[in-house]
C-alpha cells in the first residue's frame, strides 16, 4: 500500500520532499527511532490499520509509549470503515482517518490540513513587507 | 445447507458494485463484468482475505500475470517492469479494498468481524476451498483494460438470512 499511497500523494500535487516506508508496525517504530537518532523530524505519519506482525493501532500505542515522534500527526488508513480499531485509534490520538478506496482529492485535503504550513519563499516574504 | 454457486442477484449485484467502486474511486477507471466467462487459463497471482467473527467469509481475487501488471501500472500511475513484491502488494491491496468494501456494505452486523491481512499465492491453481460452512459462493469475472480477473466470495450460510442485501 505504501508505494501506491506515495504515488497518489505525488499525483495529487503535493510536494513531497522525502517519504520513509515501513512494511508493518515494527518497521514503522524502527523508522521513527532512526529519524529521532538522526534528528530528522517527520511532518506526518500515514498508517494502515491492517498490517502484518504489528497492526496500526498497536503501532500507535507503542509509538506513544516510547514517546516517538511526539506531536507528529498520525492518519489511519483502512479498507474496513466499520473496524472498531479505527475508532480505538482515534481515541488513542490519531488525527484522522482515510477510507480505502480514496480519491486523490480526499487524501490531498486530509494531508494538506495536517502538514505544517510552508514558509513562503524569500521574495514573497519581501513582497509582503510594507 | 445451500451448495453451489449463488444465484441471488442481490448478492451478485452487491459484489459487482463494490468492485466497480474500487476501480472508479481509486483508479478513476472502469472494470466490466464478463458474463459466462470461462476460467482464465492462467492464474499468476492470487490474494485471499478471511473475514472472521460474527460473520465468516473468504474473499479471493485471482489475476493472470498480464492483468496484474496492468493493475499495478494503474495503481502506481506509470508503466514499468515492476518487481514481484510490488505487484503482489497491488493485488493484496485490491483484495483488501474489495473485502473491506463488501464488509462495510453488510452494515452493522459485520462490524463485529475482522479482516485478515491478505495472503498472497503464486500458483497455477490457488487453493479456492473456503472455510468450513461457507455454503454461499459467488465467483465473478471482470475485465480491466481488456484483461480478465476473478473475484470469489464464500460466505457462511447463516448470514444469508441475517444480512440480505437491500432491494
Amino acid at each position: 500500500m505504501r508505494r501506491i499511497l506515495e504515488n497518489a500523494l505525488r499525483h495529487s500535487g503535493l510536494d513531497l520532499a522525502e517519504v520513509l516506508h515501513a512494511a508493518n508496525g515494527m518497521e514503522g517504530l524502527a523508522a521513527l527511532e532512526q529519524s529521532a537518532t538522526e534528528n530528522q523530524p517527520l511532518d506526518l505519519i500515514l498508517c494502515d490499520v491492517h498490517m502484518p506482525e504489528m497492526n496500526g493501532l498497536d503501532f500507535l500505542l507503542e509509538k506513544q509509549l516510547r514517546n516517538l515522534a511526539p506531536g507528529v500527526p498520525v492518519v489511519m488508513i483502512t479498507a474496513d470503515a466499520t473496524d472498531p480499531q479505527v475508532l480505538d485509534a482515534v481515541a488513542a490520538g490519531a488525527h484522522g482517518t482515510i477510507s480505502k478506496p480514496f480519491t486523490l482529492q480526499r487524501i490531498k485535503t486530509c494531508v494538506e490540513s495536517l502538514l505544517p504550513p510552508v514558509a513562503p519563499p524569500p521574495s514573497a516574504m519581501g513582497d509582503a513587507q510594507p | 445447507m445451500m451448495a453451489g454457486p449463488c444465484t441471488d442477484t442481490r448478492w451478485i449485484e452487491q459484489l459487482d458494485g463494490v468492485v466497480a467502486d474500487v476501480f472508479n474511486i481509486m483508479l478513476q477507471q472502469s472494470c466490466e463484468v464478463v458474463e459466462d466467462a470461462a476460467d482464465a487459463a492462467e492464474i499468476g497471482i492470487a490474494a485471499k482475505i478471511l473475514l472472521s467473527g460474527a460473520i465468516e467469509a473468504q474473499c479471493l481475487v485471482e489475476f493472470p500475470q498480464a492483468t496484474a501488471k496492468k493493475l499495478t501500472d494503474a495503481f502506481l500511475g506509470s508503466q514499468d517492469d515492476w518487481e514481484d513484491a510490488l505487484i503482489e502488494d497491488a493485488i493484496g491491496e485490491l483484495c483488501n479494498m474489495i473485502a473491506g468494501g463488501w464488509k462495510s456494505a453488510l452494515g452493522a452486523t459485520a462490524s463485529a468481524s475482522g479482516l485478515s491481512v491478505p495472503a498472497i499465492s503464486r500458483a497455477r491453481a490457488p487453493d479456492r476451498n473456503p472455510p468450513n460452512g461457507c455454503g454461499l459462493r459467488m465467483r465473478r469475472t471482470y475485465s480491466f483494460r481488456n484483461s480478465p480477473f476473478t473475484v470469489s466470495l464464500a460466505i457462511r450460510e447463516h448470514i444469508e438470512k441475517m444480512n440480505q442485501p437491500g432491494p
